[in-house]
């Protein structure tokens, strides 16, 4: 089955079957281009019936998915309304007690649906979860209802329910579920999982909605109509969606055509790159760097011109928004992009660095730079060396940089441990970017070594070439600092990084030149920990200039003399509040409507999108204010105004006021409103400010504004805003900068750019990061301000480094995990040395109770967080409660009844808290009274606050609740009356202290992390040299026993130690003396065995050849004496015998001497065709044998000693020369694959018996009358040697194949 | 020296300073020549009609870097619909860029503008294509003074 799946997987990577995807991909683009065109063809054609078809199916599947959620939510509340135990309450308890109706919805809660219990006459008795909008109690009906209410934000869908017992209504249950949100408001505050939401985002059209039970004639042809109809077939509202038009179709589907046919070209050229890569395993090196880098950044390139992953995968991580630079032409527009193109980078610089300078075996390699006798290019090449190091430590420099300025991520949220997706893969970038910086300057440096080692004299110290190649690059460094206006990177900071790029060239030379192979694999966690090293400090740095970057934009926008935005802002919002909507509104009497006016017409204008701090106040005829909506502004309330005016004309102006201390400009308007008839009607005034001052004033309500994150404030350090003026403090926003602090001397004289001055001011012992900037002329003459940050402390680094730390020890240790398991279904298993065992084993048992601790710590530092703020809020509600009975009077009803929302702002801001109070259970006043107004809080009292201050009486209550996907705690104090009754209530949510909170989490999260990191610090490294203590004799034996293997007895064994290891340590030494004398007893035996043998063997050799010389002798010698006739005829003869003799002789002694002397081999680039054809040559006289050569054209060169393998084809082709008897053939056959070259020599001669075949690479075998039988041996010892394989097949009568593999290089 | 060593670092060569080059591109400055903003309102005004007329191609022709090569280091960008804040230059590009990419400019125009004092703006409005339905737009920019530059440091479309 395996073998199957390995059969079937080679068939799809081989050349045929790419050929043949290729080709079926074309023609499948070309049919979906065919397709896109034809269909655009018929849609036009047909465009009616198909708009018509688009239509009814928008339609009906709206229709459908809201029957889904009506059924589903009457279910959840008909389950309540059937409930046995509530019917038995309703009807024992309705009159007594409501405590009990309280806690049977606390313990029966219905998901995300809010529910209110009301009795047999319809007053509301129990409830949980926001009761707004308010329910007319007449759509309780004695049968099941179900409607839409449509409240300030949120429309809701209403489903009522009578509870019956024994046939008569005991009460009812009504459940509320979120339907729609009213206006485009989008923060983390507004719960926009809304039923509309659901369908717009999957039909993705753009809907909106209607409350009624008829839909509006306003509407154009434009929009279809959706009727929703409730379970009574009663219609309750209407959708209305963009009708599909004929060009919004044809892109979509354009769109989507392009999606596909880009998969498919991506594929094409996938598969065309991949045919190509397989093709370069058999060509040279350089050509084989040059086509990758070429084909891997063409494939990245395609990427980006066919707009791949990011058309496809429409997520965060491919938003431009969170990072964009124009870096690499649009390779790096976004997280996504940048991941992409650094995995290819990295991918590109191994291929580079690999396959040239860290490549294992390449000591020949690295010859290609000597250039021994070229000593100005040498020089050139160094200097050339030495500055692309310097550039390539700019470039990362400046990649970093972008990185953060172009980023609106935040690299220093400390407020999250675990880093956000999208940044999460920003920092896999810089990591895999720093690791191709790495690699690519230690393949340089690497170089630059073997140049100046190439022209010094050949017994130098290593060293001094290394010392050579570290100055250059220090020259350069400092010529770098001096030339370059903007070197990015500080002077040491280049050293730095210098040192730690010789120091790892160094360790991989080292490496290299002892070991012979780079253990790349193994040095790996080595380089990634320098990058890391290399990465962090400059990552934290950088976002240090980018956070003083925004300080000083901020001082910008704090100093701007005139803002021609918030100018035509207030101008076009004038336009909008007066139109038709506020005209109509106006004129009719609907009281709610006119009250909620101000909010819902600020909530449609331009204001809300762009989220000012701003007040919108709307006037009836007579000029009385009938609706308010102010956001992060109050005080101006109180201002008077001129009613007259306001009715007349429409004025815009901007004027400066003093808001708790601070000069701060406001830009105000006010327009008539006038109906058709041309009659004033009303009029609307409305001031805005900017919201950057806002931010720092701590009065900005985020819940109501779009994008809350658009925020310049460093969220681990609170910013202050302080005024000077005549050399002297005159307003700050801190309470620890005491007033009238003299300005710090000599910031004028610093300022002489104009732009502002930076200054660590320390103020009480305290280091703030101060900028200094001159106020405008027209705002605040000769005025300074300063923006100042507390400077973060050791702690504060510790923890930026161990969060990066930790979340990079992560995500290796996910991949380790991956690649293991991979490792593991492939049948790889690795296993681990002792030491690293024993390293893991320290870690491990120390990380584990550090993580429990952590773990608990963090708990108990959360618990106490929150019991700190509940005592805290305890507090701040009897303070608050005192003050508002003492300050008025509130001791009886009538008094709270009066309360306004003015009184409990001027309350609120003299003790510095915002607070609400509830007149029994419904809201009477509130510091922050927009919230209400925009009913994202409920006016009525929480469930649980109800029941435990009310019902239970309790004298303190605190809880958390959620607005939207936000949590936060509230606090709630009964108000007491003089006769001892609850008047009302007092809350106070955390809700508007957020900042404080996140600060404080902050700080907690420094404090604990920071001796986390030292921990964890210390750790490791008392692990490491534990671990290494501990292992150390174990590896020692190792290595020593190693070397026995080898044969190599002198072992080094340190054996003072007193313990069981330094028992085995001795009893090892002692075992090693025996062996050597063992083992030279051995070898004097083996010796003399061998020279007895040798002159057996000589003897017998040289025999044979002498006896028919000394036959031959005689014989000349007895016709000599005889007087022959011929005797000349014989004595040629004879002689001629002789020589011959002397010859095998003389074949004898070379034979014998080339297997006992084993010259020292000269290894280098041999390529194995010339070889072989320098080798054919020899025997190409012989006139009765056809040579057929046949090499292919891929690239055969391997590392041997050139002499020895010529030799070894010499020994095979003679062999089959020698085997040819008359007329034959010798074929000869190369063929090169990935990583090895396959030689066939292949003879048509008489072939070997299967006996010869077993023994035939013994030494002194031999078929030949004149051999030594020693010629396939060396051969087979040759091929061996290299690594190498030779196989003989062969057939008698029929010929002998000899088939050779060899290692490419 | 073998021709294929001379190959090898020449490549290395070249791919080092295309990358440098690269990195410099996204630091390419697009600066104005400064010194003719220097003292004569008439210059200013004409430099900031330059801008305006740039930029109003720019959206015209759906051709971003017309647009982009006036903005400032740090530029707000609200775009309706879609982002709202400070971004960087090389972000701010790429934002309008995508924005204008999927919306099909029919026409644009400014309709006012304010050539002098300290923050220049432009306003004006238009019609685009999004998903086959025509709308309304309107853009406002201003401009500052940054370095003894006129950038763009607001761009919004509403």
């Amino acid at each position: 089955m395996l073998l199957d799946r390995i059969s079937f997987f080679k068939f799809l990577v081989s050349h045929k079957s790419v050929f043949i995807f290729v080709i079926i991909l074309v023609i499948l683009l070309f049919a979906s281009l065919g397709y896109e065109y034809f269909h655009g063809i018929y849609v036009d054609k047909n465009w009616k019936t198909k708009s018509y078809q688009l239509e009814q199916e928008l339609t009906l599947s709206i229709q459908t998915k809201f029957e889904t959620y009506e059924s589903e939510t009457f279910r959840s509340v008909e389950k309540i309304g059937q409930s046995r135990f509530l019917k038995e309450i309703f009807t024992k308890h309705q009159d007594t007690s409501r405590a009990i109706f309280f806690e049977f919805l606390l313990s029966n809660t219905a998901g995300d649906i809010t529910l209110e219990l009301s009795d047999r006459d319809k007053r509301t008795i129990s409830w949980m979860g926001n009761r707004r909008p308010i329910l007319d109690t007449v759509n309780l009906l004695p049968e099941r209802n179900s409607f839409i209410l449509e409240g300030a934000i949120y429309s809701y869908l209403i489903i009522s329910i009578p509870i019956i017992d024994n046939h008569s209504i005991v009460g009812y249950v009504v459940g509320k579920r979120l339907f729609d949100v009213n206006y485009p408001l989008n923060n983390r505050f507004i719960n926009s999982n809304t039923f509309t939401s659901t369908f717009t985002s999957l039909l993705d059209v753009g809907a909106e909605f209607e409350v009624g039970q008829s839909h509006s004639s306003l509407r154009d042809t434009n929009w279809i109509s959706v009727l929703l109809k409730n379970f009574n077939n009663k219609l309750i509202g209407v959708i209305y969606l963009q009708k599909p038009t004929l060009l919004g179709y044809g892109e979509e589907s354009h769109q989507t055509m392009q999606s596909i046919n880009n998969i498919f070209i991506l594929i094409i050229i996938s598969l065309l790159i991949y045919s190509l890569f397989r093709r370069l395993t058999t060509i040279n090196v350089v050509y084989k760097i040059i086509i990758a880098t070429i084909c891997i950044w063409i494939f990245r390139y395609v990427l980006v011109w066919l707009n791949l992953p990011s058309s496809v995968i429409q997520i965060g991580v491919f938003d431009a928004s969170k990072f964009a630079s124009p870096f690499g032409y649009g390779i790096a527009k976004s997280p996504g992009d940048l991941f992409l193109s650094t995995v290819f980078l990295l991918v590109n610089i191994f291929v580079i660095t690999f396959n040239s300078f860290l490549r294992p075996n390449t000591s020949q390699n690295i010859r290609y730079f000597s250039i021994y006798n070229q000593k100005i290019l040498s020089f050139l090449i160094i200097a050339l060396s030495a500055v692309l190091i310097l550039l390539f430590i700019r470039g990362f420099a400046a990649t970093i940089r972008s990185t953060v300025f172009d980023s609106t991520l935040s690299y220093n949220n400390p407020t999250t441990v675990i880093p956000s997706f999208e940044l999460s893969i920003m920092l896999i970038s810089l990591l895999l970017i720093a690791l191709s910086l790495l690699l690519a300057v230690t393949g340089i440096m690497i170089m630059m070594n073997t140049l100046v080692k190439s022209q010094l004299k050949e017994n130098q110290s290593p060293l001094t070439s290394w010392i050579i190649v570290s100055v250059i690059i220090m020259i350069g460094s400092i010529l770098v600092g001096i030339l370059q206006p903007n070197p990015l990177l500080n002077q040491t900071a280049r050293l730095f990084f210098i040192l730690i790029f010789i120091g790892i060239s160094v360790l991989v030379w080292w490496f290299r030149e002892n070991k012979r192979n780079i253990p790349i694999i193994k040095l790996s966690p080595l380089f990634v920990i320098i990058s890391i090293i290399l990465l962090l400090p400059l990552l934290d740095v950088t976002t240090q200039n980018s956070d003083r970057t925004h300080i000083e934009l901020l001082a910008t926008e704090i100093v701007r003399p005139e803002d021609s935005w918030l100018t035509f802002l207030v101008n076009k919002a004038l336009d909008e509040l007066s139109g038709s909507e506020s005209q109509m509104i106006l004129s009719s009497e609907n009281a709610y409507d006119i009250s909620k006016l101000a909010f819902m017409q600020w909530a449609n204008s331009i204001l809300s999108k762009q989220g000012n701090n701003c007040s919108v106040i709307y006037f009836n005829k007579k000029g009385e204010n009938v609706s308010t909506f102010n956001i992060g502004t109050t005080s101006e309330l109180k201002r008077e105004r001129n009613v007259d005016s306001l009715l007349r004309i429409k004025n815009v102006y901007t004027e400066d006021r003093i808001q708790n201390g601070m000069t701060v400009k406001w830009y105000v308007g006010y327009s008539p409103i006038i109906d058709e008839q041309g009659i004033v009607i009303g009029s609307v005034h409305m001031e805005l400010t900017s919201g950057k001052q806002a931010i720092l004033r701590s009065d900005a309500s985020e819940f109501l504004r779009n994008h809350a994150g658009d925020t310049f404030e460093p969220t681990y350090k609170s910013l202050i805003l302080s005024e000077y003026a005549q050399g002297k403090l005159i307003n700050t926003t801190s309470e620890e900068i005491p007033i009238e602090r003299p300005l710090p001397l000599g910031i004028e004289e610093r300022n002489l750019g104009g732009n502002g001055v930076w200054l660590i001011d320390v103020i009480d012992g305290k280091k703030y990061e101060t900028y200094f900037f001159k106020g405008q002329q027209k705002q605040s003459t000769g005025s300074w301000f300063a923006i100042s940050m507390e400077s973060p402390g050791t702690r504060w680094y510790l923890y930026f480094y161990l969060r990066y730390l930790v979340f990079y020890l992560i995500l290796f240790l996910l991949i380790a995990v991956i690649i293991t398991l991979i490792q593991f279904i492939r049948g790889k298993h690795y296993y681990s040395s002792f030491r690293t065992k024993l390293l893991w084993a320290f870690i491990f048992a120390s990380l584990a109770p550090l993580l429990i601790l952590a773990y608990n710590n963090r708990q108990y530092a959360m618990d106490r967080a929150v019991e700190s703020t509940i005592k805290r809020l305890s507090d701040q509600t009897f303070i608050i409660t005192s003050e508002i009975q003492k300050r008025y009077g509130i001791n009886v009803p009538v008094t709270l009844s009066q309360f306004t929302d003015n009184q409990c702002s001027e309350v609120a801001g003299d003790l510095n808290t915002d607070f609400n109070v509830y007149y029994f259970s419904t809201i009477q006043a509130s510091s922050k009274p927009e919230m209400f107004e925009a009913e994202l809080l409920d006016p009525s009292l929480s469930t649980e606050a109800y029941l435990n201050i009310v019902l239970k009486r309790k004298t303190f209550f605190a809880e958390t609740q959620m607005i939207g996907n936000f949590s936060y705690i509230v606090g709630y104090r009964p108000l007491i009356s003089e006769n001892g009754s609850i008047i009302g209530v007092v809350s106070i949510p955390t809700l508007y202290r957020q900042s404080e909170i996140d600060e404080e989490i902050t700080k907690r999260n420094v404090y604990l992390y920071g001796a986390y990191a030292i921990s964890l610090g210390l750790s490791l490294i008392i692990g490491t040299l534990m671990a290494n203590r501990i292992s150390s004799p174990i590896r020692r034996l190792r290595n020593a026993a190693q070397n026995i293997s080898s044969g190599q007895l002198e072992i080094d064994l340190d054996s003072k130690r007193q313990d069981e290891v330094g028992e085995l340590e001795r009893a090892f030494i002692q075992m090693t003396h025996d062996l050597k004398a063992a083992q030279d007893q051995m070898i004097k035996t083996q010796r003399e065995t061998a020279w007895k043998e040798m002159a057996k063997q000589v003897a017998h050799e040289i025999k044979n050849p002498l006896t028919p010389m000394k036959l031959s002798v005689q014989h000349l010698r007895q016709a000599y004496k005889d007087g022959i006739k011929n005797f000349e005829e014989l004595l040629q003869r004879v002689t001629r015998t002789i020589l011959e003799q002397i010859e095998v002789l003389s074949r004898i002694a070379s034979e014998f001497s080339h297997y006992a002397r084993m010259p020292e081999r000269k290894l280098e680039e041999v390529d194995i065709q010339l070889v072989l054809q320098e080798a054919i040559i020899l025997f190409q006289q012989h006139e009765n044998i056809l040579f057929d050569i046949k090499f292919d054209n891929a690239s055969s060169v391997v590392i041997a000693d050139k002499e020895e393998i010529r030799r070894a084809f010499i020994n095979i082709i003679r062999n089959a020369v020698q085997a040819i008897e008359g007329k034959g053939k010798v074929s000869i056959t190369t063929k090169s694959d990935i990583d090895i070259t396959e030689i066939s020599i292949n003879d048509t001669g008489i072939g070997i018996s299967e006996e010869t075949m077993n023994r035939i690479f013994e030494p002194n075998f031999s078929t030949k009358t004149d051999g030594m039988g020693l010629g396939l041996a060396l051969v087979k010892k040759t091929i061996d040697e290299l690594g190498g394989t030779i196989i003989i097949d062969s057939k008698v009568a029929k010929g002998t194949t000899v088939m050779i593999r060899l290692p490419l290089r | 020296m073998r021709l294929i060593e001379i190959k090898l670092i020449v490549y290395i060569a070249c791919a080092v300073l295309l990358w440098e080059g690269a990195i410099l591109s996204q630091e390419k400055d697009f600066s104005i020549s400064t010194n003719q903003f220097d003292k004569k309102t008439e210059k200013i005004q004409k430099q900031v009609s330059i801008v305006f007329n740039d930029v109003e191609s720019g959206i015209v022709s759906n051709n971003v870097d017309f647009v982009a090569k006036h903005f400032s280091r740090q530029i707000y960008v609200s775009l309706r619909g879609a982002e709202s804040g400070y971004f960087s230059m090389n972000q701010a590009t790429y934002l309008v860029e995508n924005y204008f990419t999927v919306r099909k400019i029919i026409n644009f125009k400014f309709t006012t503008t304010k050539l002098s004092g300290e923050v220049p703006y432009a306003t004006g409005g238009g019609y685009f294509t999004l998903k086959g339905k025509q709308e309304l737009f309107q853009v406002y920019i201003s401009l500052s003074k940054n370095d003894s530059r006129l950038v763009i440091t607001q761009f919004n479309v509403y």
